[in-house]
């Protein structure tokens, strides 16, 4: 933030009327928080955050300084208005106060809202914040190592739900108990305790606690990690009542940080794990946690309409299109008003319109996100997505001027290389006969395409498969694929080159992608008891689910031909972008 | 008299008609303060004699052949050069029992210069440099050769650094001497040609300083007026001449001990001199030098 300092410049000489002149500056601070091994005795922000051992540092570049022939007369700012600054400047780091409206008033006068921080709850909320900071992991922490460890032991306990390996014994009395804490969690995590063996646990945890206060992020914590073990272990109704004391820490805490509210009910968790499963693309896991989630949060509209967005992506990818696509809209219909959530959003529909064959109105949904998108920002992805619909539609001339439009986009966002635009270039050559030209992007990309990790496997995968269509001897690149694929968790997406070998020779990768889809049939399932109305959206459509999947390729297996899967392939987005029947034909 | 009545008066030292040389030593110097405290300091002692009778003559160990009407340091230097006088002076250290016409007229300068510089009203303010940055730097565009302007650019300089630490209450008057060559015709100077020098002087000085004062303004200093600018020759000070008695001798003291204050500068930072002021342990706490390149926003 930037503040306005009165730094005064001294007379050159003495004998003038004014002895010094003030000379209003600005200061623009950057906080980050370290630990000062060694114990500073003019330490001022370490005892107002709750442990001496940490120290608050701020870059500082000052504006509006004087010029010569003054500058050499600038004396030095007022120290009380420093240390006020920098306390300050932590309070916002720490969004004790309200950042944007802060923002929005720069640069800032510091007597006002120094008096403003101070009034009430000051220092407590200086220091409930840090210890709920030093969990929240959003706060620019000094790269040392003491720090470095303590940051991923929170994100492998807390949010990975990894044990912690090593519990270190840092001189620093929050990070000390700290590693008390993810230690406690960590154990719990090993066996069944029950309720009361949960409770008891806290009671103790407490004993030993040295700090004059406990911040309260610590129970907020230990609660919602102790409900979550008791659903876990099938006790839902006594996971109820460690609920009830986390909601009501968690309300405590944003009462005293109420520019923290949002951060506080997002330190639940449980949503973070959803999302990282879903991203790593483990499909049944993230249906896992937004399962419980929507057990946890059902009473907060807030909170389920977010587990509504993240399902709607899961499921769409599930071949679950109907209730994607419901949920989408009713998220689409609350987002009216906020446009960044609203193009996206779009654009999600558009997808799900489009895996649906539902070409016109997809192609309608993303004109909408297209437009509301500001020319100088977009990038080429909803281009993309609407020269693959035109693709699918057979409107070949439509899809190249889209693919067109994506790649100027594209590059005015310095984006040089996109695997999705030369997916579907590649696939309306394929479908336009050029099989020259297939093989001929493809080689001028090949090394960039092997190079492609996490969900980017994908457009490599539909290429392989395309590149195989065009010249069949390229059967070993697509095989590499299909291992990715799989890796990457894109079982649905994988059918789609396993079909070129009959079933008896592709029985490892499909016993694979079966045992994957069971999984994720019994995450949907789990979903459906938790969630009723979610289960309502269901449609009698034959669509590529796992459970249809399943049973298809059983037979698949049984008659040892693809025929079960005929009607299904054409649908499995984006690798219908490749004519699925050239590929029925091989198999 | 006002309180707030200020004034500076002014003195330069070298050539600022010609800056061909490079290496030339440049300087301007102020003397600042109160018009009151000027006043009081023409009617201090100074062995058994006021500051302005001393000011009225030349220095009276100097033979007659290099004495001008008044007080010049310039002719006692003069003489010096004459007698191939050289090395490190103390105004503190005088010749105790001097005899001889040098020692004496060197004890008799220590003590003015001494009273200057030692002096807890009047503010010594200076600045110096090389004919080639003021070549450089202090040259206008439209008008490269014309000293006033350069040499009122320097002076601004100084007056730029001082304005923001007056109240807006306060007047600050400049007094400064004809740049012009003393032409005289029949033993009279040219007073309108000096009058002109002096307008065209005291013009480019608030010209400049009122321009290097925006940087401070622009900084935005609040409530912050620079004060009034004039010349002796303008309103405010006639007023107090009427007022005051401000006599016509008085201005010319006043000259005088300018001229002290661009001496101090010169003998003590001109490293090219042959005589230099050396004082370590002085208490020249009111006297101030500045490089131009220090003073330069």
């Amino acid at each position: 933030m930037k503040w306005k300092i009165n730094r005064s410049v001294r007379a050159p000489f003495v004998g003038l009327p004014h002895p010094q002149r003030h000379y209003p500056s600005v200061l623009q601070l950057k906080a980050f928080f370290t630990l000062d091994n060694e114990e500073s005795a003019d330490s001022i922000l370490g005892p107002l955050l709750g442990d001496k051992q940490f120290e608050v540092r701020c870059e500082e570049s000052w504006e509006q300084l004087p010029r010569h022939p003054w500058k050499p007369f600038l004396g030095d700012p007022n120290s009380t208005e420093i240390k006020q600054v920098y306390c300050l400047e932590t309070a916002i780091a720490l969004r004790v106060l309200d950042i944007r409206e802060l923002r929005k008033k720069q640069p800032l006068s510091v007597g006002k809202i120094y008096h403003q921080l101070t009034q009430t709850h000051f220092p407590q909320t200086l220091q409930e914040a840090f210890a709920f900071a030093l969990f929240d992991l959003k706060i620019s922490l000094d790269k040392q190592p003491e720090l470095e460890a303590w940051q991923n032991a929170v994100r492998r306990v807390i949010y990975e739900r990894a044990h912690l390996p090593h519990q270190a014994q840092p001189d620093s009395v929050l990070l000390r108990h700290g590693y008390q804490l993810l230690a406690l969690i960590s154990q719990q995590r090993q066996g069944r305790p029950t309720v009361d063996d949960l409770i008891a646990a806290w009671d103790e945890f407490n004993q030993q606690v040295t700090l004059e206060r406990l911040p309260l992020v610590f129970a907020l914590i230990y609660w919602s990690e102790a409900a979550f073990r008791l659903l876990e272990t099938g006790e839902p109704n006594e996971a109820d009542k460690l609920l009830a004391k986390q909601h009501e820490v968690a309300s405590e805490l944003s009462t005293l940080l109420p520019y923290l509210s949002n951060d506080i009910a997002d330190s639940l968790w449980l949503h973070h794990l959803g999302r990282l499963a879903y991203y790593r693309g483990d499909y049944a896991q993230a249906l896992q946690q937004y399962s419980l989630e929507w057990q946890l949060r059902q009473q907060q509209p807030a909170l389920k309409a977010r587990i509504e967005r993240s399902l709607a992506s899961v499921l769409s990818d599930m071949g679950h299109w109907q209730s994607a696509r419901i949920i989408t809209q009713q998220a689409l219909d609350k987002q009216r008003r906020d446009h960044a959530l609203l193009y996206k959003n779009l654009g999600r529909l558009g997808e799900i319109q489009t895996r649906q064959g539902e070409y016109n109105q997809a192609i309608e949904s993303f004109s909408a996100s297209w437009q509301m998108q500001a020319p100088d920002k977009r990038d080429g992805q909803t281009a993309i997505y609407m020269g693959h619909t035109y693709l699918l539609q057979g409107n070949a001339e439509q899809a190249r001027n889209w693919y067109t439009q994506a790649e100027q986009a594209d590059r005015k966002q310095n984006v040089i290389f996109n695997p999705y635009l030369l997916m579907g270039k590649i696939a309306l050559a394929l479908r336009e006969g050029e099989t020259e030209q297939v093989v001929s992007l493809w080689q001028d990309h090949k090394d960039k395409l092997a190079g492609l990790r996490g969900e980017r496997v994908l457009p490599a995968a539909v290429i392989a498969t395309g590149l195989y269509l065009a010249d069949t001897s390229q059967v070993a690149w697509l095989d590499s694929m299909l291992t990715k694929l799989i890796e990457a968790h894109y079982l649905i997406e994988a059918l789609y080159p396993l079909v070129v070998r009959k079933p008896s020779l592709a029985a490892e990768p499909l016993q694979r992608i079966l045992d994957g889809l069971k999984q994720w049939q019994e995450a949907i399932e789990t979903l459906e008891t938790v969630t009723p109305q979610i289960a309502a959206f269901k449609t009698p459509e034959v669509t590529p689910t796992p459970a249809v999947l399943i049973k298809a390729l059983t037979t698949a297996m049984q008659e040892e031909r693809w025929q079960a899967l005929e009607s299904l392939l054409p649908q499995i987005y984006p690798m219908n972008l490749n004519p699925p029947n050239l590929l029925l034909k091989e198999g | 008299m006002k309180d707030d009545l200020w004034l500076a008066v002014g003195e330069y030292t070298g050539n600022w008609h010609d800056l061909t040389s490079d290496e030339q030593f440049l300087g301007v110097g102020l003397v600042i303060a109160k018009l009151s405290d000027w006043k009081l300091a023409l009617e201090e002692q100074i062995n058994g004699q006021t500051v302005l009778e001393r000011m009225k003559q030349p220095l009276q160990n100097l033979p007659k052949g290099f004495a001008s009407n008044s007080h010049h340091v310039k002719n006692a230097l003069d003489y010096f050069k004459t007698q191939s006088v050289r090395g490190l002076w103390s105004l503190d250290n005088k010749i105790v029992g001097a005899k001889s016409p040098l020692a004496s007229l060197k004890n008799e300068l220590s003590v003015n210069l001494g009273w200057l510089a030692k002096h807890a009203k009047l503010i010594t303010l200076c600045t110096y440099g090389t004919a080639d940055w003021v070549r450089n730097h202090l040259r206008a565009t439209d008008c490269p050769y014309d000293y006033t302007q350069i040499l009122g650019r320097a002076y601004g300089l100084l007056v730029t650094l001082i304005i923001p630490f007056f109240n807006k209450e306060d007047n600050l008057l400049i007094a400064l001497p004809s740049p012009a060559p003393l032409v005289k015709t029949d033993g009279e100077s040219l007073p309108n040609k000096q009058d002109d020098d002096i307008k065209g002087l005291c013009s480019s000085l608030l010209n400049h300083a009122h321009q290097n004062l925006r940087v401070w303004q622009h900084s935005k200093i609040a409530h912050y007026d620079c004060g009034t600018f004039t010349s002796l020759q303008q309103n405010l000070l006639r007023e107090n001449q009427n007022n005051d008695n401000i006599s016509l001798e008085m201005r010319e003291a006043f000259l005088h001990i300018a001229d002290l204050s661009a001496a101090l500068m010169t003998l003590s930072q001109n490293t090219q001199g042959d005589i230099r002021l050396h004082d370590p342990n002085s208490n020249w706490h009111n006297v101030n030098f500045f490089k131009f390149e220090e003073l330069l926003p």
